[in-house]
């Protein structure tokens, strides 16, 4: 099973952790992050410890690209080749990932997480009869 | 054979926490309440959005017709819709509440607030040898509506 560290401002990533086992379940191995009372290196250590103690592999999902939070984590995912970053982290990816970290590979589970999460963003309107 | 009680009917833990467990493929849902067709098809979204199929069902009579599949779960939203379900055969040995959420509700748990009517009704339900248990996920240990363990 890959594991995965939520790494976002304030605190969203928890909340959507919450969000996420409310609706899922148990959801060990997931991780949150805040950026919270943290400068850029302190924020890395955090999340790089956290990476050690998951084995070294994980999806890191971030929530803002270019923010404070998606720097940290790029730093700490240079040079490894174990570890993937996504962006925009919302609650049907991190559904989809609980749904399918047991049963797909690395690189098809982030191209699964990557589609949910870009088909999960639409217009809503009322279903026609 | 189980049926499943929540009053938000078909939402995300039923899809996921529920469904992807018990490998689910058709949701079937009896409401006393549900027949505004929007609504119906927006349930119907959520089923495809997982890819299952839906059923709605609005009498013991209809029910009492259908043919059980492998991958069924059968969900009912309201006490009364249970106790109605259960006037005809085959019958539900076992009811599984997952949420109910009254307003003014006494707190039974995290996920179940009960109105005086809708006691009255899971206990006329109990009486007619329905087990009942509240339970969050497939996984979990079950409760009685008094809080211990089932």
């Amino acid at each position: 099973m890959i594991p995965a560290i939520v790494v976002c401002h304030g605190t969203l990533g928890r909340t959507l952790c919450s969000a996420a086992e409310g609706i899922w379940g148990q959801t060990d191995r997931l991780i949150a992050v805040s950026n919270n009372e943290l400068c850029g290196e302190g924020l890395r250590t955090v999340v790089a410890d956290h990476l050690d103690a998951l084995g070294g592999q994980a999806i890191i999902f971030t929530d803002y690209f270019g923010g404070s939070c998606a720097t940290a984590c790029l730093a700490v995912m240079l040079g490894n080749p174990r570890v993937r970053l996504v962006s925009g982290v919302n609650l049907p990816i991190l559904i989809y990932y609980l749904t399918h970290r047991h049963e797909l590979e690395f690189d098809d589970l982030v191209a699964g997480i990557i589609h949910r999460g870009q088909n999960s963003i639409r217009e809503l309107t009322p279903p026609e009869l | 054979m189980n049926y499943h009680l929540d009053n938000r009917c078909l939402h995300g833990r039923i899809l996921h926490g529920w469904g992807t467990r018990l490998r689910v493929k058709r949701y079937l849902i009896f409401s006393l309440d549900l027949s505004d067709p929007q609504i119906r098809e927006l349930y119907r979204d959520g089923a495809r959005s997982v890819g299952c199929e839906i059923e709605f069902f609005a009498s013991s009579a209809d029910y009492s017709s259908h043919v059980e599949r492998t991958g069924d779960f059968w969900l009912v939203d309201s006490p009364a819709a249970a106790l109605e379900l259960n006037r005809v055969e085959p019958r539900f040995e076992r009811l599984i509440l997952i949420g109910l959420r009254d307003q003014s509700g006494e707190v039974i748990s995290e996920d179940v607030r009960l109105s005086a009517d809708n006691r009255a009704l899971l206990e006329e339900l109990a009486a007619h040898n329905v087990s009942i248990e509240i339970r969050r996920f497939p996984e979990n240990d079950g409760k009685t509506l008094t809080g211990t363990e089932s």
